[in-house]
């Protein structure tokens, strides 16, 4: 049955709007992080491994048990996002009223509360997660790295197994179940798998703690297209069944990245970025004043032991040592950095 | 970020074990130096930290503290020769010490560390670094140190210097202790290369050639221009205000940001002279080659803190070593724990450090450790308690006349002590001012004698800039602004000459 235009377009803008609100988060909240440690690769690699392994490890356990797992994870992850906004402890009781809520919702019966609840608390939560990730030291090479192992794994578990279908058949219909499903799609269903919205939420924020403001709104918008591509596709019967988002994502997201090296962006740290360090600011050649410096003339008439201390191929200084050399410059009124060297090089 | 949590919490069971992997503690040293590269500062909770303990219900202190005190005495008594043969001669048992009755156990001397090392080494340890005091009291204090132990010292101090002190990749760092000071050049050269940033071993040389040393531009790359962080014994740092003042240094000549003095007594006067010189005041630290990785930390109150992680610290009547009253001066008596300390080990060990016990509960940001006055001086009979080194330096080192590192001895006279010192000249002035200003502080001296000469003192104190290394450097001597003429003015010389 072909999806709705309105469900269609309505998940493209859902993915737009958190795209936005990741990128407002991230900038303006800071998340709580521990005291030491930071995101490195051995996060990444267990990412991955944790990736390959849930989905099989969920389709041996009851669906119940399943959803209560990603009920706590949820909970964790809204207050996470909700702490920097509410204060801890608001932060904790409205992520447990959340997830207290679409549970009551499910066991009284109500699939549509159901949806709309487990939707609100996902989108909560992937804001929370990839901030968490991003103020905790996640580079966007961390970022491009797991989509180019998530572009072969989204492949091979959508496409080319039934892995991923099988695992959303087991959890349709269940609160806090890892997809965002538009409502009233009657007929088939359209929604975005967890995997996917991360991705989606997740690079712009990399690239713009890593990159600046451009890279970020590039990578946004490039997610967005995307996923309306992919609406489209399923809006002109190109595809009917699940479609690897990542297959297209991934690529894109490492091509970006590729890109803004190419073009001189180095990676910020997180303090760079919180400073608005300019990552393509260019380092001067460290040598270059002390190429200058060595080609100052020196008079013949100077002894040996003598020092001269030089600013930008301009002798300002000179005395029987370097730091009188430097002080004899700071009483000709240069304070700014100097080279110093002896009058015999 | 999740092998650094792991890594924290096998740090954490260790301590609650007694059995603490070196290894863990340095990666934990090494990602605090990772997350300060990263985010700048330290993240939420930084009192779980090693060293930066919050505040512990007293029960489960003192349990913590129990059981430290048992799993140490237990090792001293069954590996040591020394606290083997007195705990079988006194019938102490170690499993059965408290932290309330840990004072069965008998203080160990000065004296006795001195007079046979060995017999304080544990037979399981690997003895790896002989670390000595300076001895500038006399004959210096052998301290064996394993490789875990030494491991442990540069991890804890890392930690310490990277979040106190601020060291970072981007910094120069100096030291103007004795490079005959092995265990502190060592920790500090592996401390600078795990944060990332770069050595400058400059020693305990003239003065003359120290700040040559400081004010030199190095022009490194992806280094500060020039040194940022300089540390030495307090009377270096008084050798180097007078010699700055003498020779017309200022603290634009110096790129200092960050400067640290142990070892001796910093006083007041001399923290102020030295920011005057320098532009910045230094940070001080407690820290003792027989008790590391034990000490003390200040807080802005200018109390001395003793995390209760690495040591059990006694605040003791200097004569009596029994507990010392509120308001009265006391010795520090320190037990290093196991497993911090597994080589040389010390039981209820007597610095001689002298200090004053608090009048009332502390009330600062560091109100969750124990805490005493900052240190007097050193035990060396009653005088030194009645006039403590720390406020003679209070009175001399803020006296302009008198030459730095002051040079004075206090002599015993029916009546009260009286202070010998020299000062530049002999004058009533100088003299006049002493005498205000020892009233004013409260400082109990019969009388104050000035000499314009160092042999005329009854006798000479020693301090650590005394152990001079010499250089055939002669850059630093040629010293002030008269010397200078002898090269040429650079006006006269170049008239703004461009390559």
């Amino acid at each position: 049955m072909k999806p709705s235009a309105p469900a269609l377009a309505g998940l493209v803008l859902v993915v737009a709007v958190l795209i936005g609100l990741a990128l407002v988060h991230v900038r303006r909240y800071t998340v709580s992080r521990p005291p030491i440690g930071l995101f490195v690769r051995s996060d990444v690699a267990l990412m991955a491994v944790s990736v390959v392994i849930a989905p099989l490890l969920y389709l041996e356990l009851p669906a119940t048990v399943v959803a209560a797992v990603f009920g706590l994870v949820t909970v964790v992850a809204i207050q996470t996002a909700a702490a920097p906004l509410l204060g801890g402890r608001p932060a904790t009781l409205a992520a447990l009223a959340l997830c207290a809520a679409t549970w009551a919702c499910w066991l009284s019966g109500h699939p549509l509360p159901t949806t709309l609840l487990t939707d609100a608390g996902l989108a909560v939560a992937v804001i929370g997660v990839t901030s968490m990730w991003v103020q905790g030291g996640m580079r966007a090479a961390h970022v491009a790295a797991f989509a180019a192992m998530l572009t072969g794994y989204d492949l091979t578990a959508t496409s080319l197994t039934s892995l991923m279908t099988r695992f959303s058949d087991h959890l349709h219909g269940l609160p806090f179940a890892p997809l965002l499903v538009i409502p009233g799609s009657h007929g088939a269903l359209v929604a975005i798998g967890l995997g996917d919205l991360v991705m989606l939420v997740l690079f712009p924020m990399a690239a713009g703690k890593a990159f600046g403001r451009r890279p970020a709104v590039t990578a946004g918008l490039v997610g967005v297209a995307v996923t309306a591509l992919i609406m489209a596709l399923f809006w002109w019967r190109v595809v009917s069944t699940a479609v690897p988002v990542l297959a297209f994502l991934g690529p894109l997201i490492v091509a970006q990245y590729a890109i803004w090296r190419r073009l001189g962006y180095r990676e910020r740290t997180v303090r760079e970025w919180r400073d608005a360090v300019d990552p393509r600011a260019i380092k001067p050649d460290p040598n270059a004043p002390l190429r200058s410096a060595l080609r100052v003339h020196v008079p013949a008439h100077l002894p040996t032991g003598a020092w001269l201390a030089v600013d930008d191929g301009l002798v300002v200084g000179i005395g029987p040592s370097p730091g009188l050399a430097c002080r004899d410059a700071r009483a000709n009124g240069h304070v700014g950095p100097l080279v110093v060297r002896g009058a015999r090089v | 970020m999740l092998r650094s949590g792991i890594d924290q919490m096998r740090y954490a069971a260790g301590i609650l074990r007694g059995r603490l992997r070196p290894e863990v503690l340095t990666r934990v040293s090494q990602d605090l130096v990772a997350t300060l590269r990263e985010f700048g500062t330290v993240g939420d909770d930084s009192q779980l930290l090693p060293g930066r303990q919050g505040v512990i219900d007293p029960d489960v202190q003192n349990t913590i503290t129990t059981r430290a005190l048992r799993r140490t005495a237990g090792r001293a008594a069954g590996q040591t020769a020394y606290y083997g043969r007195l705990f079988g001669e006194l019938g102490i048992r170690p499993e059965e010490l408290t932290a309330d009755t840990w004072a069965q156990v008998p203080p160990t001397s000065k004296a006795s560390l001195r007079a046979m090392p060995a017999a304080f080494v544990a037979s399981g340890s690997v003895p790896y670094l002989m670390a000595a005091t300076t001895g500038t009291t006399g004959t210096p204090t052998v301290v064996w140190y394993s490789r875990g132990d030494l491991e442990n010292v540069i991890a804890l101090s890392t930690i310490a210097m990277a979040m106190t002190l601020g060291v970072r990749p981007h910094d120069v760092v100096a030291t103007g202790v004795s490079s005959r000071a092995t265990l502190g050049y060592l920790v500090t050269a592996e401390i600078v290369r795990r944060v990332g940033a770069a050595f400058v071993q400059i020693g305990s040389i003239a003065p003359e050639l120290v700040l040559e040393r400081l004010a030199t531009p190095l022009y490194l790359p992806g280094r500060a221009p020039r040194i940022t962080n300089f540390s030495a014994p307090a009377s270096v740092f008084a050798s180097l205000v007078e010699t700055a003042e003498r020779d017309g240094w200022t603290p634009a000549d110096f790129g200092l940001t960050d400067l640290l003095s142990g070892g001796e007594v910093v006083s007041e006067a001399l923290r102020a002279r030295v920011e005057e010189a320098f532009g910045v005041a230094p940070e001080r630290a407690y820290q003792a080659t027989e008790i590391l990785p034990a000490g003390g930390a200040h807080c802005s109150q200018g109390h001395l803190h003793y995390p209760a992680e690495f040591g059990h610290i006694e605040l003791l009547d200097p004569q009596t070593l029994e507990p010392a009253a509120p308001g009265g001066a006391a010795t520090l008596v320190v037990t290093p724990y196991v497993p911090y300390r597994e080589c040389t080990m010390l039981l209820r060990y007597v610095t001689n450090d002298l200090v004053r016990v608090l009048d009332s509960a502390p009330t600062c940001e560091l109100a969750g450790m124990a805490a005493s006055s900052d240190i007097l001086g050193r035990y060396d009979g009653p005088l030194s308690v009645a006039v403590p080194t720390r406020s003679i330096l209070d009175l001399l080192e803020a006296e302009r006349a008198i030459l730095l590192p002051a040079r004075y001895c206090l002599v015993d006279e029916p009546g009260g002590p009286v202070l010998h010192v020299v000062a530049r000249q002999r004058s009533a002035r100088i003299l006049t001012r002493l005498e205000e200003r020892a009233a004013a502080l409260g400082v109990a001296l019969k009388g104050i004698v000035v000499h314009d000469d160092v042999e005329r003192l009854p006798a000479r104190n020693t301090v650590r800039a005394d152990l001079r290394e010499y250089s055939f450097d002669s850059s630093g001597h040629i010293g002030g602004g008269d010397k200078r003429q002898s090269v040429a003015r650079s006006d006269e010389a170049f008239a703004g000459s461009r390559a």
